[in-house]
Protein backbone atom coordinates (compact mmCIF):
# COMPACT_ATOMS: atom_id res chain seq x y z
CA UNK A 1 0.00 0.00 0.00
CA UNK A 2 1.00 3.64 -0.64
CA UNK A 3 0.96 4.74 2.59
CA UNK A 4 3.07 2.28 4.25
CA UNK A 5 5.72 2.63 1.57
CA UNK A 6 5.60 6.38 2.63
CA UNK A 7 6.27 5.96 6.01
CA UNK A 8 8.63 2.86 4.87
CA UNK A 9 11.22 5.19 2.66
CA UNK A 10 10.80 8.21 5.06
CA UNK A 11 14.04 6.84 6.98
CA UNK A 12 12.64 5.07 9.16
CA UNK A 13 12.00 7.15 12.13
CA UNK A 14 13.91 5.22 15.43
CA UNK A 15 11.20 3.94 18.17
CA UNK A 16 12.34 4.77 21.44
CA UNK A 17 11.64 3.46 24.90
CA UNK A 18 8.66 5.97 25.85
CA UNK A 19 6.91 4.73 22.05
CA UNK A 20 6.93 1.51 23.08
CA UNK A 21 5.75 2.10 26.30
CA UNK A 22 2.87 4.39 25.01
CA UNK A 23 2.23 1.16 22.52
CA UNK A 24 2.15 -1.31 25.07
CA UNK A 25 -0.14 0.84 27.26
CA UNK A 26 -3.02 1.40 24.98
CA UNK A 27 -2.77 -2.23 24.19
CA UNK A 28 -3.28 -3.21 27.58
CA UNK A 29 -6.13 -0.69 28.02
CA UNK A 30 -7.63 -1.77 24.70
CA UNK A 31 -7.31 -5.96 25.38
CA UNK A 32 -7.58 -6.16 29.48
CA UNK A 33 -11.71 -6.06 29.38
CA UNK A 34 -11.44 -8.81 26.20
CA UNK A 35 -8.85 -11.11 28.19
CA UNK A 36 -11.16 -10.84 31.13
CA UNK A 37 -14.40 -11.36 28.90
CA UNK A 38 -12.90 -14.64 27.71
CA UNK A 39 -10.94 -16.29 30.52
CA UNK A 40 -14.28 -15.65 32.44
CA UNK A 41 -16.39 -16.98 30.35
CA UNK A 42 -14.82 -20.08 31.34
CA UNK A 43 -14.96 -20.53 34.34
CA UNK A 44 -17.85 -21.64 36.65
CA UNK A 45 -19.75 -19.94 38.31
CA UNK A 46 -18.77 -20.69 41.91
CA UNK A 47 -15.20 -19.61 40.95
CA UNK A 48 -16.17 -16.22 39.46
CA UNK A 49 -17.50 -15.33 43.29
CA UNK A 50 -15.14 -17.33 45.18
CA UNK A 51 -11.87 -16.54 43.19
CA UNK A 52 -9.71 -13.86 42.75
CA UNK A 53 -10.58 -12.34 39.05
CA UNK A 54 -6.98 -12.46 38.05
CA UNK A 55 -6.87 -16.26 39.03
CA UNK A 56 -7.49 -18.73 35.33
CA UNK A 57 -9.88 -21.33 35.72
CA UNK A 58 -9.04 -24.56 37.49
CA UNK A 59 -11.24 -26.21 34.91
CA UNK A 60 -11.83 -24.47 31.06
CA UNK A 61 -16.03 -24.64 31.15
CA UNK A 62 -15.57 -24.38 27.15
CA UNK A 63 -18.93 -26.00 27.19
CA UNK A 64 -20.51 -22.22 28.14
CA UNK A 65 -19.68 -21.10 24.75
CA UNK A 66 -21.54 -24.66 23.78
CA UNK A 67 -24.40 -23.77 26.11
CA UNK A 68 -24.76 -20.16 24.77
CA UNK A 69 -25.24 -21.56 20.91
CA UNK A 70 -28.82 -21.64 20.93
CA UNK A 71 -31.23 -22.08 18.22
CA UNK A 72 -32.29 -18.40 19.21
CA UNK A 73 -28.82 -17.44 19.63
CA UNK A 74 -28.04 -18.65 15.72
CA UNK A 75 -31.60 -17.28 14.89
CA UNK A 76 -30.33 -13.49 15.72
CA UNK A 77 -27.24 -14.19 13.76
CA UNK A 78 -28.89 -15.22 10.44
CA UNK A 79 -31.22 -12.05 11.24
CA UNK A 80 -28.17 -9.31 11.74
CA UNK A 81 -26.41 -11.43 8.33
CA UNK A 82 -29.60 -10.72 6.59
CA UNK A 83 -30.47 -7.49 7.61
CA UNK A 84 -26.47 -6.08 7.44
CA UNK A 85 -26.32 -7.22 4.17
CA UNK A 86 -29.06 -6.31 2.69
CA UNK A 87 -28.96 -2.60 3.83
CA UNK A 88 -25.09 -2.57 2.81
CA UNK A 89 -26.11 -3.78 -0.25
CA UNK A 90 -28.58 -1.52 -0.66
CA UNK A 91 -26.72 1.65 0.89
CA UNK A 92 -23.98 0.80 -1.77
CA UNK A 93 -25.77 0.58 -5.14
CA UNK A 94 -28.05 3.89 -3.83
CA UNK A 95 -24.88 5.70 -2.23
CA UNK A 96 -22.58 5.18 -5.63
CA UNK A 97 -25.30 6.26 -7.76
CA UNK A 98 -26.21 10.02 -5.69
CA UNK A 99 -21.85 10.36 -5.38
CA UNK A 100 -21.62 9.98 -9.24
CA UNK A 101 -24.26 12.61 -10.11
CA UNK A 102 -22.60 14.80 -7.55
CA UNK A 103 -19.37 14.15 -8.63
CA UNK A 104 -19.52 14.07 -12.20
CA UNK A 105 -22.96 15.48 -13.62
CA UNK A 106 -23.72 19.43 -14.25
CA UNK A 107 -27.03 20.18 -12.69
CA UNK A 108 -28.71 23.25 -11.21
CA UNK A 109 -28.93 22.52 -7.73
CA UNK A 110 -25.40 20.27 -7.22
CA UNK A 111 -24.34 22.26 -4.61
CA UNK A 112 -27.26 22.76 -2.66
CA UNK A 113 -28.55 19.00 -2.76
CA UNK A 114 -25.67 17.57 -1.76
CA UNK A 115 -24.56 19.90 1.13
CA UNK A 116 -28.54 19.19 2.40
CA UNK A 117 -27.51 15.65 1.84
CA UNK A 118 -24.55 15.46 4.38
CA UNK A 119 -26.57 17.64 6.46
CA UNK A 120 -28.18 14.58 7.33
CA UNK A 121 -25.10 13.45 9.12
CA UNK A 122 -26.06 15.59 12.06
CA UNK A 123 -29.55 14.68 12.48
CA UNK A 124 -30.00 12.03 16.23
CA UNK A 125 -30.99 8.86 15.18
CA UNK A 126 -33.35 9.80 18.34
CA UNK A 127 -34.90 12.71 17.00
CA UNK A 128 -36.11 10.36 14.21
CA UNK A 129 -37.24 7.59 16.29
CA UNK A 130 -41.24 8.50 17.38
CA UNK A 131 -42.14 8.99 13.94
CA UNK A 132 -40.47 6.15 12.53
CA UNK A 133 -41.90 4.02 15.08
CA UNK A 134 -45.76 5.13 14.12
CA UNK A 135 -44.82 4.90 10.64
CA UNK A 136 -43.60 1.56 10.84
CA UNK A 137 -46.85 0.49 13.05
CA UNK A 138 -49.41 2.31 9.91
CA UNK A 139 -47.25 0.06 7.39
CA UNK A 140 -47.93 -2.85 9.58
CA UNK A 141 -44.00 -3.58 9.28
CA UNK A 142 -43.60 -3.48 13.14
CA UNK A 143 -41.57 -6.13 14.49
CA UNK A 144 -40.14 -7.47 11.06
CA UNK A 145 -36.74 -7.37 9.66
CA UNK A 146 -37.97 -4.96 6.78
CA UNK A 147 -38.71 -2.65 9.63
CA UNK A 148 -35.08 -1.85 10.30
CA UNK A 149 -34.13 -1.76 6.30
CA UNK A 150 -35.37 1.61 5.14
CA UNK A 151 -33.66 3.41 8.53
CA UNK A 152 -30.55 1.87 8.19
CA UNK A 153 -29.73 2.73 4.37
CA UNK A 154 -31.47 6.42 5.25
CA UNK A 155 -28.94 6.77 8.24
CA UNK A 156 -25.70 5.18 6.48
CA UNK A 157 -26.59 6.92 3.10
CA UNK A 158 -24.88 10.44 4.23
CA UNK A 159 -21.78 9.61 5.20
CA UNK A 160 -21.39 6.98 2.19
CA UNK A 161 -22.56 9.70 -0.15
CA UNK A 162 -20.06 11.89 1.24
CA UNK A 163 -16.68 9.94 1.44
CA UNK A 164 -17.65 8.49 -2.27
CA UNK A 165 -18.32 11.93 -3.75
CA UNK A 166 -15.15 12.96 -2.45
CA UNK A 167 -13.31 9.86 -4.44
CA UNK A 168 -14.82 9.72 -7.34
CA UNK A 169 -14.27 13.53 -8.08
CA UNK A 170 -10.50 12.67 -7.83
CA UNK A 171 -11.68 10.04 -10.85
CA UNK A 172 -9.97 11.41 -13.81
CA UNK A 173 -12.44 13.38 -16.41
CA UNK A 174 -10.77 12.81 -19.34
CA UNK A 175 -11.99 9.03 -18.89
CA UNK A 176 -15.22 9.75 -18.52
CA UNK A 177 -14.90 11.95 -21.96
CA UNK A 178 -13.22 9.04 -24.10
CA UNK A 179 -16.10 6.63 -23.26
CA UNK A 180 -18.79 9.78 -24.58
CA UNK A 181 -16.76 10.20 -27.26
CA UNK A 182 -17.05 5.78 -27.90
CA UNK A 183 -20.63 6.85 -27.88
CA UNK A 184 -21.68 5.35 -24.37
CA UNK A 185 -24.08 6.46 -22.24
CA UNK A 186 -24.00 7.98 -18.55
CA UNK A 187 -25.68 4.58 -17.20
CA UNK A 188 -22.91 2.92 -19.21
CA UNK A 189 -20.56 4.90 -18.18
CA UNK A 190 -21.50 4.58 -14.20
CA UNK A 191 -21.63 0.92 -14.88
CA UNK A 192 -18.40 0.30 -17.01
CA UNK A 193 -16.08 3.19 -15.60
CA UNK A 194 -17.08 4.81 -12.22
CA UNK A 195 -18.48 1.93 -10.66
CA UNK A 196 -15.63 -0.33 -10.99
CA UNK A 197 -13.13 2.39 -10.33
CA UNK A 198 -14.53 3.59 -7.29
CA UNK A 199 -13.88 -0.47 -5.73
CA UNK A 200 -11.71 0.18 -3.63
CA UNK A 201 -14.10 3.04 -1.93
CA UNK A 202 -17.12 1.22 -2.29
CA UNK A 203 -15.54 -1.53 -0.12
CA UNK A 204 -14.63 0.67 2.76
CA UNK A 205 -17.50 2.04 2.62
CA UNK A 206 -19.39 -1.11 3.02
CA UNK A 207 -17.11 -2.56 5.33
CA UNK A 208 -17.49 0.69 7.95
CA UNK A 209 -21.65 0.38 7.38
CA UNK A 210 -21.04 -2.62 8.61
CA UNK A 211 -19.56 -2.33 11.40
CA UNK A 212 -21.95 -0.22 12.31
CA UNK A 213 -25.10 -1.53 11.74
CA UNK A 214 -24.23 -4.66 12.57
CA UNK A 215 -23.95 -2.83 16.16
CA UNK A 216 -27.08 -1.16 15.68
CA UNK A 217 -29.28 -1.11 19.15
CA UNK A 218 -31.42 1.63 18.86
CA UNK A 219 -33.85 1.42 16.37
CA UNK A 220 -33.98 -2.32 16.42
CA UNK A 221 -35.01 -2.19 20.36
CA UNK A 222 -37.85 -0.08 18.91
CA UNK A 223 -38.68 -1.50 15.84
CA UNK A 224 -38.93 -5.12 16.97
CA UNK A 225 -39.82 -6.81 19.96
CA UNK A 226 -40.41 -10.72 19.13
CA UNK A 227 -37.18 -13.04 20.04
CA UNK A 228 -37.76 -13.96 16.34
CA UNK A 229 -36.85 -10.84 14.73
CA UNK A 230 -33.85 -9.58 17.20
CA UNK A 231 -30.63 -9.10 16.05
CA UNK A 232 -27.58 -9.76 17.73
CA UNK A 233 -27.31 -7.03 19.97
CA UNK A 234 -30.73 -7.21 20.85
CA UNK A 235 -30.17 -10.80 21.58
CA UNK A 236 -27.25 -9.92 24.26
CA UNK A 237 -29.65 -7.58 25.58
CA UNK A 238 -32.63 -9.74 26.44
CA UNK A 239 -30.03 -12.81 27.40
CA UNK A 240 -28.73 -10.61 29.85
CA UNK A 241 -32.12 -10.30 31.23
CA UNK A 242 -32.45 -13.87 31.52
CA UNK A 243 -28.48 -14.49 33.10
CA UNK A 244 -28.04 -11.66 35.02
CA UNK A 245 -26.89 -14.67 37.95
CA UNK A 246 -24.96 -16.70 35.62
CA UNK A 247 -22.13 -14.23 35.11
CA UNK A 248 -19.73 -16.24 33.06
CA UNK A 249 -22.52 -17.68 30.51
CA UNK A 250 -23.38 -13.90 29.88
CA UNK A 251 -19.80 -13.09 28.97
CA UNK A 252 -19.03 -16.42 26.82
CA UNK A 253 -22.59 -14.96 25.51
CA UNK A 254 -20.71 -11.31 25.03
CA UNK A 255 -17.37 -13.19 23.56
CA UNK A 256 -20.00 -15.01 21.13
CA UNK A 257 -21.45 -12.10 19.55
CA UNK A 258 -18.36 -10.14 19.13
CA UNK A 259 -16.76 -12.70 16.87
CA UNK A 260 -18.33 -12.72 13.85
CA UNK A 261 -16.99 -8.79 13.64
CA UNK A 262 -13.66 -9.41 14.83
CA UNK A 263 -13.02 -12.32 12.47
CA UNK A 264 -13.86 -9.82 9.98
CA UNK A 265 -12.13 -6.84 10.52
CA UNK A 266 -10.06 -9.86 10.82
CA UNK A 267 -10.13 -10.79 6.95
CA UNK A 268 -10.75 -6.78 5.47
CA UNK A 269 -7.85 -4.54 7.93
CA UNK A 270 -6.53 -3.29 5.47
CA UNK A 271 -9.53 -2.20 3.26
CA UNK A 272 -11.37 -0.34 6.61
CA UNK A 273 -8.09 1.38 7.50
CA UNK A 274 -7.18 2.85 3.77
CA UNK A 275 -11.11 3.96 2.95
CA UNK A 276 -11.20 5.35 6.10
CA UNK A 277 -8.53 7.72 4.88
CA UNK A 278 -10.52 8.20 1.71
CA UNK A 279 -12.81 10.24 3.85
CA UNK A 280 -10.67 11.52 6.51
CA UNK A 281 -8.19 13.67 3.74
CA UNK A 282 -10.67 15.61 2.57
CA UNK A 283 -13.08 16.06 5.51
CA UNK B 1 -19.93 22.67 -28.09
CA UNK B 2 -23.37 24.11 -27.39
CA UNK B 3 -25.08 24.07 -24.20
CA UNK B 4 -27.33 21.39 -25.27
CA UNK B 5 -24.64 18.60 -25.90
CA UNK B 6 -22.58 19.05 -23.00
CA UNK B 7 -22.63 14.98 -22.41
CA UNK B 8 -21.94 15.69 -18.23
CA UNK B 9 -25.57 17.83 -18.26
CA UNK B 10 -28.26 15.10 -17.70
CA UNK B 11 -31.66 14.94 -18.56
CA UNK B 12 -34.01 15.50 -15.50
CA UNK B 13 -35.16 11.26 -16.30
CA UNK B 14 -31.33 10.22 -15.93
CA UNK B 15 -30.81 12.76 -13.58
CA UNK B 16 -33.96 11.58 -11.31
CA UNK B 17 -32.29 8.02 -11.85
CA UNK B 18 -29.37 8.03 -10.17
CA UNK B 19 -30.42 10.66 -7.03
CA UNK B 20 -34.45 9.89 -6.63
CA UNK B 21 -33.93 6.81 -3.96
CA UNK B 22 -31.17 8.99 -2.03
CA UNK B 23 -33.87 11.89 -2.11
CA UNK B 24 -36.85 9.31 -1.46
CA UNK B 25 -35.16 7.49 1.55
CA UNK B 26 -33.98 10.65 3.46
CA UNK B 27 -37.04 12.86 3.24
CA UNK B 28 -38.51 9.61 4.40
CA UNK B 29 -36.30 8.88 7.27
CA UNK B 30 -34.77 11.87 8.12
CA UNK B 31 -36.30 14.84 7.05
CA UNK B 32 -40.05 14.13 7.61
CA UNK B 33 -39.60 12.22 11.14
CA UNK B 34 -38.03 15.79 12.18
CA UNK B 35 -40.68 17.65 11.45
CA UNK B 36 -43.37 15.41 12.46
CA UNK B 37 -41.61 15.15 15.67
CA UNK B 38 -42.44 18.93 16.05
CA UNK B 39 -45.80 18.58 15.19
CA UNK B 40 -46.20 15.99 17.49
CA UNK B 41 -44.78 18.02 20.40
CA UNK B 42 -47.51 19.89 20.78
CA UNK B 43 -50.08 16.86 21.20
CA UNK B 44 -51.26 14.99 24.82
CA UNK B 45 -50.76 11.55 23.43
CA UNK B 46 -50.07 8.13 24.89
CA UNK B 47 -49.42 6.47 21.55
CA UNK B 48 -51.87 4.21 21.66
CA UNK B 49 -55.51 5.93 21.66
CA UNK B 50 -57.10 7.13 18.56
CA UNK B 51 -57.29 10.48 19.43
CA UNK B 52 -54.60 12.83 20.50
CA UNK B 53 -55.44 16.14 21.83
CA UNK B 54 -53.91 19.41 21.08
CA UNK B 55 -51.74 21.19 23.34
CA UNK B 56 -50.37 24.23 22.48
CA UNK B 57 -47.12 24.84 24.23
CA UNK B 58 -47.89 23.27 26.96
CA UNK B 59 -44.62 20.35 26.24
CA UNK B 60 -42.30 23.14 25.42
CA UNK B 61 -42.83 25.12 28.91
CA UNK B 62 -43.12 22.00 30.86
CA UNK B 63 -39.63 20.78 29.25
CA UNK B 64 -38.04 24.38 29.99
CA UNK B 65 -38.75 23.89 33.56
CA UNK B 66 -37.79 20.67 33.70
CA UNK B 67 -35.06 19.84 35.80
CA UNK B 68 -34.58 15.77 34.37
CA UNK B 69 -34.26 17.19 31.31
CA UNK B 70 -31.51 20.00 32.25
CA UNK B 71 -29.52 17.10 33.40
CA UNK B 72 -29.58 15.48 29.97
CA UNK B 73 -28.71 18.43 28.78
CA UNK B 74 -25.34 19.08 31.19
CA UNK B 75 -24.64 15.39 31.01
CA UNK B 76 -24.12 15.67 26.75
CA UNK B 77 -21.81 18.69 27.95
CA UNK B 78 -20.04 16.45 30.32
CA UNK B 79 -19.65 13.57 28.25
CA UNK B 80 -18.36 16.37 25.04
CA UNK B 81 -15.58 17.56 27.37
CA UNK B 82 -14.81 14.42 28.31
CA UNK B 83 -14.64 13.43 24.60
CA UNK B 84 -12.85 16.50 23.31
CA UNK B 85 -9.80 16.29 26.27
CA UNK B 86 -9.23 12.88 26.23
CA UNK B 87 -10.44 11.19 22.97
CA UNK B 88 -8.61 14.18 21.00
CA UNK B 89 -4.79 13.76 22.04
CA UNK B 90 -4.93 10.10 22.90
CA UNK B 91 -6.64 9.66 19.68
CA UNK B 92 -4.04 11.57 17.98
CA UNK B 93 -0.87 10.22 20.10
CA UNK B 94 -1.90 7.13 19.37
CA UNK B 95 -2.11 7.98 15.57
CA UNK B 96 1.30 9.83 15.42
CA UNK B 97 3.06 6.50 17.46
CA UNK B 98 1.78 4.23 14.49
CA UNK B 99 2.62 6.66 11.77
CA UNK B 100 6.11 6.77 13.23
CA UNK B 101 6.26 3.14 13.45
CA UNK B 102 5.05 2.59 9.82
CA UNK B 103 5.11 -1.49 8.74
CA UNK B 104 6.58 -2.00 12.58
CA UNK B 105 3.51 -2.87 15.40
CA UNK B 106 1.38 -4.53 13.01
CA UNK B 107 -0.04 -6.85 16.16
CA UNK B 108 -0.30 -4.02 18.45
CA UNK B 109 -2.54 -2.44 15.35
CA UNK B 110 -4.47 -5.22 15.29
CA UNK B 111 -5.59 -4.67 18.62
CA UNK B 112 -6.02 -1.36 19.17
CA UNK B 113 -9.18 -1.03 17.26
CA UNK B 114 -11.14 -4.03 19.30
CA UNK B 115 -12.97 -1.39 21.34
CA UNK B 116 -14.28 -0.24 18.27
CA UNK B 117 -15.47 -3.53 17.11
CA UNK B 118 -17.92 -4.74 20.16
CA UNK B 119 -21.24 -3.57 20.36
CA UNK B 120 -22.08 -0.96 22.77
CA UNK B 121 -24.70 -3.59 24.23
CA UNK B 122 -21.71 -5.80 24.44
CA UNK B 123 -19.69 -2.67 25.77
CA UNK B 124 -22.16 -2.04 28.30
CA UNK B 125 -22.77 -5.48 29.99
CA UNK B 126 -19.19 -6.51 29.90
CA UNK B 127 -18.30 -3.37 31.94
CA UNK B 128 -20.97 -3.89 34.28
CA UNK B 129 -18.95 -6.81 35.46
CA UNK B 130 -15.20 -4.94 35.31
CA UNK B 131 -17.50 -1.84 37.62
CA UNK B 132 -18.77 -4.04 39.89
CA UNK B 133 -18.39 -2.97 43.43
CA UNK B 134 -17.80 -6.03 44.37
CA UNK B 135 -16.79 -9.02 42.53
CA UNK B 136 -15.73 -6.30 39.12
CA UNK B 137 -11.99 -6.34 37.92
CA UNK B 138 -10.50 -2.77 39.07
CA UNK B 139 -11.77 -3.36 42.41
CA UNK B 140 -10.47 -6.86 43.07
CA UNK B 141 -7.27 -5.43 41.61
CA UNK B 142 -7.33 -1.99 43.63
CA UNK B 143 -8.43 -4.11 47.08
CA UNK B 144 -5.52 -6.45 46.43
CA UNK B 145 -2.86 -3.59 46.29
CA UNK B 146 -4.25 -1.80 49.23
CA UNK B 147 -5.74 1.01 47.75
CA UNK B 148 -9.62 0.02 49.18
CA UNK B 149 -10.47 3.57 49.59
CA UNK B 150 -9.79 3.89 45.97
CA UNK B 151 -12.58 1.24 45.40
CA UNK B 152 -15.82 2.97 44.42
CA UNK B 153 -18.95 1.83 43.46
CA UNK B 154 -18.26 3.19 39.96
CA UNK B 155 -21.87 3.15 38.02
CA UNK B 156 -24.04 2.73 41.50
CA UNK B 157 -22.85 6.13 43.12
CA UNK B 158 -24.66 8.73 41.60
CA UNK B 159 -22.05 11.18 42.15
CA UNK B 160 -19.61 9.57 39.80
CA UNK B 161 -21.43 7.30 37.73
CA UNK B 162 -21.78 9.81 34.62
CA UNK B 163 -18.03 9.95 34.72
CA UNK B 164 -17.35 6.27 34.37
CA UNK B 165 -19.52 5.85 31.59
CA UNK B 166 -18.38 9.28 30.15
CA UNK B 167 -14.40 7.88 30.49
CA UNK B 168 -16.15 4.21 28.67
CA UNK B 169 -17.24 5.97 25.74
CA UNK B 170 -13.95 7.45 25.19
CA UNK B 171 -12.39 4.14 25.62
CA UNK B 172 -15.06 2.91 23.01
CA UNK B 173 -14.89 5.47 20.66
CA UNK B 174 -10.63 6.77 20.63
CA UNK B 175 -10.05 3.75 18.27
CA UNK B 176 -12.03 5.73 15.35
CA UNK B 177 -10.50 8.80 15.92
CA UNK B 178 -6.59 6.60 15.95
CA UNK B 179 -8.14 6.19 12.38
CA UNK B 180 -9.20 9.31 11.54
CA UNK B 181 -5.97 11.22 12.19
CA UNK B 182 -3.89 8.19 11.08
CA UNK B 183 -5.31 8.99 7.70
CA UNK B 184 -4.89 12.70 7.95
CA UNK B 185 -1.17 12.59 8.93
CA UNK B 186 -0.77 10.23 5.91
CA UNK B 187 -1.83 12.73 3.54
CA UNK B 188 0.63 14.83 4.51
CA UNK B 189 2.64 15.23 1.26
CA UNK B 190 6.01 13.71 2.07
CA UNK B 191 8.15 16.77 0.21
CA UNK B 192 6.93 19.01 3.23
CA UNK B 193 8.02 16.42 5.95
CA UNK B 194 11.41 15.94 4.47
CA UNK B 195 12.12 19.40 3.79
CA UNK B 196 10.99 20.23 7.40
CA UNK B 197 13.35 17.28 8.57
CA UNK B 198 16.46 18.91 5.90
CA UNK B 199 16.28 22.37 8.20
CA UNK B 200 16.76 20.29 11.39
CA UNK B 201 12.84 20.05 12.52
CA UNK B 202 12.93 16.74 14.71
CA UNK B 203 10.25 15.18 16.99
CA UNK B 204 8.70 18.24 18.83
CA UNK B 205 9.07 20.50 16.67
CA UNK B 206 7.67 18.39 14.06
CA UNK B 207 4.64 17.59 15.24
CA UNK B 208 3.65 21.36 16.56
CA UNK B 209 4.72 23.13 13.04
CA UNK B 210 4.34 20.78 10.49
CA UNK B 211 2.03 17.40 11.48
CA UNK B 212 -0.81 19.32 13.81
CA UNK B 213 -0.97 22.16 11.67
CA UNK B 214 -1.42 20.23 8.14
CA UNK B 215 -4.32 17.76 9.83
CA UNK B 216 -5.95 20.91 11.74
CA UNK B 217 -8.96 20.14 9.01
CA UNK B 218 -9.43 16.80 10.41
CA UNK B 219 -8.86 17.83 14.01
CA UNK B 220 -12.18 19.94 13.26
CA UNK B 221 -13.64 16.58 11.65
CA UNK B 222 -13.24 14.93 14.89
CA UNK B 223 -14.46 17.85 17.23
CA UNK B 224 -17.48 18.47 15.28
CA UNK B 225 -17.84 14.73 15.31
CA UNK B 226 -17.99 14.46 18.77
CA UNK B 227 -20.40 17.61 19.69
CA UNK B 228 -22.86 15.75 17.72
CA UNK B 229 -22.37 12.47 18.75
CA UNK B 230 -21.77 13.67 22.74
CA UNK B 231 -24.81 15.67 23.16
CA UNK B 232 -27.32 12.55 21.31
CA UNK B 233 -25.30 10.15 22.83
CA UNK B 234 -27.72 7.17 24.25
CA UNK B 235 -26.46 3.50 24.28
CA UNK B 236 -24.02 2.85 27.26
CA UNK B 237 -26.45 5.11 29.74
CA UNK B 238 -29.55 3.14 29.02
CA UNK B 239 -27.65 0.03 28.44
CA UNK B 240 -25.51 0.04 31.89
CA UNK B 241 -27.80 2.19 34.30
CA UNK B 242 -31.10 3.22 32.38
CA UNK B 243 -29.91 6.69 33.11
CA UNK B 244 -29.82 6.16 36.61
CA UNK B 245 -29.16 5.92 39.69
CA UNK B 246 -31.92 8.97 40.08
CA UNK B 247 -31.82 10.80 36.69
CA UNK B 248 -27.44 11.21 37.62
CA UNK B 249 -27.06 9.49 34.31
CA UNK B 250 -29.55 10.38 32.05
CA UNK B 251 -29.07 11.97 28.62
CA UNK B 252 -31.61 13.64 26.61
CA UNK B 253 -32.23 10.40 24.63
CA UNK B 254 -32.71 8.35 27.04
CA UNK B 255 -35.07 10.69 28.91
CA UNK B 256 -36.63 10.54 25.53
CA UNK B 257 -36.90 7.05 25.01
CA UNK B 258 -38.04 7.08 29.07
CA UNK B 259 -41.40 9.76 28.40
CA UNK B 260 -42.00 8.30 25.38
CA UNK B 261 -42.31 5.15 25.26
CA UNK B 262 -41.73 3.88 29.02
CA UNK B 263 -44.53 6.70 30.19
CA UNK B 264 -46.18 6.84 27.52
CA UNK B 265 -46.21 10.16 26.72
CA UNK B 266 -45.58 10.33 23.44
CA UNK B 267 -45.83 13.47 22.68
CA UNK B 268 -43.34 15.43 25.50
CA UNK B 269 -40.88 12.42 23.91
CA UNK B 270 -41.62 14.01 20.42
CA UNK B 271 -40.92 17.63 22.61
CA UNK B 272 -37.42 16.25 23.46
CA UNK B 273 -36.64 14.62 20.57
CA UNK B 274 -37.15 18.43 18.90
CA UNK B 275 -35.36 19.82 21.29
CA UNK B 276 -32.67 17.68 21.20
CA UNK B 277 -32.52 18.38 17.14
CA UNK B 278 -32.41 21.91 18.24
CA UNK B 279 -29.75 22.03 20.15
CA UNK B 280 -27.21 19.99 18.10
CA UNK B 281 -28.26 21.55 15.39
CA UNK B 282 -27.32 25.01 16.84
CA UNK B 283 -24.30 23.17 18.31
CA UNK B 284 -22.92 22.08 15.25
CA UNK B 285 -23.91 25.25 13.42
CA UNK B 286 -21.74 27.19 16.27
CA UNK B 287 -18.81 24.92 16.02
CA UNK B 288 -18.93 25.59 11.54
CA UNK B 289 -18.84 29.29 12.60
CA UNK B 290 -15.85 29.24 15.39
CA UNK B 291 -13.84 26.99 12.88
CA UNK B 292 -14.77 28.90 9.45
CA UNK B 293 -11.45 30.86 9.96
CA UNK B 294 -9.46 28.53 9.80
CA UNK B 295 -10.64 26.30 7.30
CA UNK B 296 -10.62 29.02 4.75
CA UNK B 297 -7.01 29.23 5.97
CA UNK B 298 -6.01 26.35 4.66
Amino acid sequence: MRTQEKSFNFGKPRLGVSHWAIASLWFAVATLPFIFMVFMGMKTSEEQISDPVWKLPADWQVHNFKDVITPQYLRSLLNSVIVVSVSMALTVLIASMAAFAFALLRFRLNAIIFSLVVAGLIVPIHTTLLPIYILTNKLHIYDTLAALIGPYVAFSIPISIFILTQFMREIPRDLAEASLIDGSSIFRMFRSIYFPLAKNAIVTVGIFNAVSLWNEFVFAYVLTSSPNNRTLPLAVWDFQGQYSTDIPALLASLTLSAMPLMLTYFVFQEKLVSGVMAGAVKA
Amino acid sequence: MTRQMDPFKPKLPVLLFFLAPTVLLLSTFLLWPIIDSFRLSFLDWNGIDKEAKNVGMANWIELINDAYFRIGVRNGFILLIFSILIQTPVGFGIALLLYRAGNRFRFFKFAYFFPFLMSSVAVGVLFRQIFDPNFGLINSVLTQINLDSWALDWIGDPKIAIYSISLLVCWQFIPFYILLFLAALNGIPREIEEAASIDGARDWKMITKIQLPMIKGSIITAITLMVIGSLKYFDLMWVMTGGGPVYSTSTMATYLYQSAFKNYRVGYGATIASALFIIVFAMAMIVNFITRKSREDK
